[in-house]
């Protein structure tokens, strides 16, 4: 338990014993940055970057950089009373930024918007399936019961969970998210205009005092890459955390732009749907997944920066573990003919002849040139579509597609990269691996279970080799690799830490030296 | 007369406008994607996943569960009072997307026209009256330039060159940021293609004029060059030319959506592409329904444009 003691350090009181000037040597000023879309800043919206939402909003749990969690608007930890019922203490004092009490009932008011579908969020329905009651103890004190075991409840409540102003919510009504936002982080509203711009300033009021920094935030879609590349690099703007890897040589030779690489956080993956009569038979996804080379896709694609694929969970995972065996997800091509030939393809046989969906721009575009390539090495004939990513999601989820290029950027609960994606109940089982109509392994059906029922890595060790070695020979997603993501800055932008997830970069103690 | 003409035009906009809306309507709804992906702001990454059931709550929630016809006339019967509903996506009312949109993409559009006019008018004149001369060559081929240059990639160049390597003008396209100044560089790199036709129209439409007759009087009455040029044969050749500029006002809107895109210039051309991709049939029946009035209107001064410049002409 990472508990928050204050310390008073020349009139400031900051958090965890650290003087005022270490954690802001110098404050003031804007950060401008860039991304490609703000649609809608209500509390549970789905963000990308998450960062520019956790501005206005705090949770009761922080992610910290390690993607541990710390006690945020919750004053500690948690405390677990059985395995379906939490009790959180909340930090007093702490205020919303419409001067508003946080307190145990704008807790229950949050939680039950988003159960109540008031947000249309992506989260509404983990909380729906899960939640059982939030009941106000006291007006410091929240218990949360869920209906059954909820392995990854911790996660959720700081990754899903943001609190608007329940006055604020109800005095905007349906505008509430477009005109305004109210929450009780280390920015306030100031202007807002979906997918152009946002600005913030600085909460004098922030309950981690001596935080932020900076004295605003203002960030601009701008949709073309160069051009976000080119605006960076004429000091219009302070860091970006989106640029195609093709315009990295761009930031050769420029001293005053830093680029830093996160880690492999993005796993690249064809799901396939194992419904489809041509992808039923396991043998020709195992063609498939021996026909491609993530690698090459890494070297051609990203620049370099990227890793192979060695387990079901990417490297910095809790519950990474390297497979014994990775010949079945390496590229072999005499391998990928032979499972062709045995199933009736190639010479004397069948044309093989699948379509591969993937979105549009640069990176998908290259990616989909490669693969069908790959493919045609081993005489598959593949088709590619760049279609809306809309689009193509509901194709997948209609199961109306052979193969679908597809990014996984997970948590690190194990349940994210497991049972979401191979269970029969899984929310990102794309393949349809043991759901209804798609390909079986009772076996594996039942580890990745078995495996949800934990978010302790240690305690499954075993299932997750048998898993991930089961998940390797059926082939209902071609693993290609994972991505790595990239920030760029200026070099006055100080303390500002590439995050382990991308998105989630913790802007409270940023600072520009200019 | 005019007044009738007007008032004709004006009924016949009305069945116009109706289809217009009827097709993005349909079109809108038949275009594969599911708007209530959009609306739950679900992406490719993956990184959140939903429950069960939780896209069919969405799509009874945006009304889509709702028999076809319905939805038409329910959105119809509001259009027509000026209720375009709220973004499926960004919650915002699809009006006030609109009216945000509109002046910039119409600024755009018109100083767009006016650029082009002007300067492929010059052109196509300098180009017939020196016909088989140097400069009749030169506006040629800046012509022939002008109709072979992608926008999207003159609108890049024109950033590399006067936003980063000489920073005049910003890169940002937009009037509110930053000011009229902002829309310099995103009318020319739209009025390139536009004005290298009208030079083309007119160079043709000019060396047809300038052989008749009726110059060869003028002259030998004694007019001067200029005046037999600007006021006699520029005003019978100019008709084609209108012709032109009225066409490529509509197809300017293309273009407009490129360097929208580009220079991140907040108007109707890039809300109506986001929204098609996005599948935010609402907003996507708004905007097409206001750029479908926005071409009867331009068609209707095109129309008065010619009983104004040649009154033989019946419309």
């Amino acid at each position: 338990m990472a508990a928050i003691a204050a310390a008073v350090v020349g009139g400031i009181v900051v958090p965890g014993n650290v003087a005022a000037d270490e954690i802001c040597p110098k404050r003031g000023g804007v950060l401008k940055t860039v991304d490609l879309s703000y649609v809608n800043i209500d509390s549970s919206q789905r963000a990308n970057p998450i960062y520019f939402m956790s501005l206005i909003y705090d949770t009761l749990l922080d992610v910290e950089d390690d993607l541990s969690l710390a006690p945020g608007l919750a004053a500690a930890m948690p405390e677990k009373i059985n395995d379906t019922t939490y009790l959180f203490k909340l930090r007093t004092g702490v205020k919303f930024h419409d001067g508003t009490d946080f307190d145990a009932n704008a807790v229950k008011a949050n939680v039950e918007r988003l159960i109540k579908g008031k947000i249309k969020s992506p989260y509404s329905g983990i909380w729906r399936k899960f939640s059982k009651s939030v009941t106000v103890v006291d007006s410091h004190t929240v218990k949360f019961e869920a209906k059954e075991k909820w392995p990854t409840f911790l996660w959720d409540v700081a990754t899903s969970l943001r609190f608007a102003s329940p006055t604020a919510v109800e005095k905007l009504g349906k505008d509430y998210g477009v005109k305004g936002a109210v929450g009780t982080g280390p920015f306030v509203f100031k202007s807002f205009k979906p997918k152009k711009n946002i600005a913030l300033t600085k909460n004098p009021n922030y309950y981690r005092t001596g935080e932020p920094c900076l004295d605003g935030f203002q960030s601009t879609v701008i949709t073309s890459g160069s051009v976000r590349i080119l605006t960076l690099k004429k000091g219009e703007l302070d860091v970006i955390n989106t640029f195609p890897e093709s315009q990295f040589p761009q930031f050769k030779d420029v001293p005053e732009i830093i680029v830093h690489e996160g880690i492999a956080s993005t796993l690249t993956l064809l799901p396939l749907n194992t419904k489809h009569p041509l992808l039923k038979d396991k043998r020709v996804r195992q063609a498939i997944q021996y026909a491609v080379s993530g690698k090459e896709i890494i070297g051609n694609v990203y620049g370099g920066a990227g890793a192979e694929v060695e387990s079901i969970f990417p490297p910095w995972h809790p519950a990474y573990v390297k497979a014994d065996d990775l010949s079945p997800i390496r590229q072999n091509i005499t391998k990928a003919k032979a499972l062709l030939a045995a199933a009736g393809y190639g010479p004397g046989g069948e044309k093989l002849v699948l379509t591969m969906e993937t979105g549009k721009g640069g990176a998908h575009v290259q990616r989909g040139v490669l693969i069908q390539a790959q493919l045609k090495a081993v005489g598959i004939e593949l088709k590619v579509k760049n279609i809306s990513m809309g689009q193509a999601l509901s194709n997948m989820y209609a199961g109306n597609y052979h193969m679908i290029l597809w990014q996984m950027l997970g948590g690190p609960t194990i349940k994210d990269y497991a049972w979401n994606m191979y269970s029969e109940g899984g929310t990102n089982n794309h393949s349809f691996y043991n759901k209804e109509g798609g390909y079986q392994n009772p076996r594996a059906n039942e580890l990745a279970n078995e495996i949800a029922k934990t978010n302790d890595p240690s305690a499954v060790q075993d299932q997750i080799k048998e898993l991930q070695k089961l998940v390797f020979e059926d082939v209902p997603v071609v693993f290609l690799n994972f991505r790595n993501h990239r920030t760029a800055r200026h070099t006055y932008v100080k303390n500002f830490k590439t995050a382990k997830l991308k998105g989630r970069e913790d802007l409270r103690r940023v600072w520009l030296d200019k | 007369m005019l007044t009738t003409v007007i008032f004709r035009r004006l009924l016949l906009s009305i069945p116009t406008i109706l289809g217009v809306a009827t097709l993005a309507f349909v079109l809108g709804h038949l275009a594969p994607g599911d708007p209530a992906i959009a609306a739950m702001g679900l992406d490719m990454d993956g990184y959140t996943t939903i429950e069960p059931g939780e896209l069919e709550r969405v799509r009874r929630e945006l009304g889509l569960d709702k028999p076809m016809l319905v939805q038409y006339g329910l959105w119809l019967g509001k259009a027509l009072q000026g209720d375009f509903g709220r973004s499926f996506v960004t919650t915002e009312l699809v009006a006030e997307m609109i009216f945000y949109a509109l002046p910039s993409t119409v600024f755009l559009l018109l100083t767009t026209m006016v650029v082009a006019s002007i300067v492929g008018i010059a052109l196509g004149i300098i180009s017939a009256v020196n016909q088989g001369k140097t400069g009749d060559y030169i506006a040629r081929m800046i012509a022939i330039i002008g109709v072979s240059t992608p926008t999207f990639w003159f609108a890049l160049v024109l950033i590399l060159l006067f936003s980063f390597a000489i920073p005049i003008f910003p890169m940002n396209g937009s009037v509110i940021d930053h000011g009229p100044i902002a829309m310099v560089l995103p009318t020319l790199a739209i009025a390139l293609h536009p004005a290298a036709l009208i030079a083309r129209m007119m160079r043709s439409s000019m060396l047809e004029v300038l052989s008749q007759d009726m110059v060869r009087t003028a002259t030998a009455k004694g007019l001067s060059r200029q005046r037999v040029l600007l006021v006699h044969a520029l005003r019978n050749a100019i008709n084609p030319v209108l012709t032109v500029i009225g066409f490529q006002l509509a197809n300017l809107m293309g273009g407009a959506v490129a360097v929208e895109y580009i220079f991140s210039i907040p108007g109707l051309g890039s809300l109506l592409i986001e929204s098609i991709y996005e599948k935010d049939l609402l907003v996507m029946q708004g905007a097409v329904l206001v750029v479908g009035v926005a071409f009867a209107v331009t068609n209707l001064l095109v129309d008065i444009l010619y009983l104004v410049v040649d009154p033989r002409i019946r419309l």
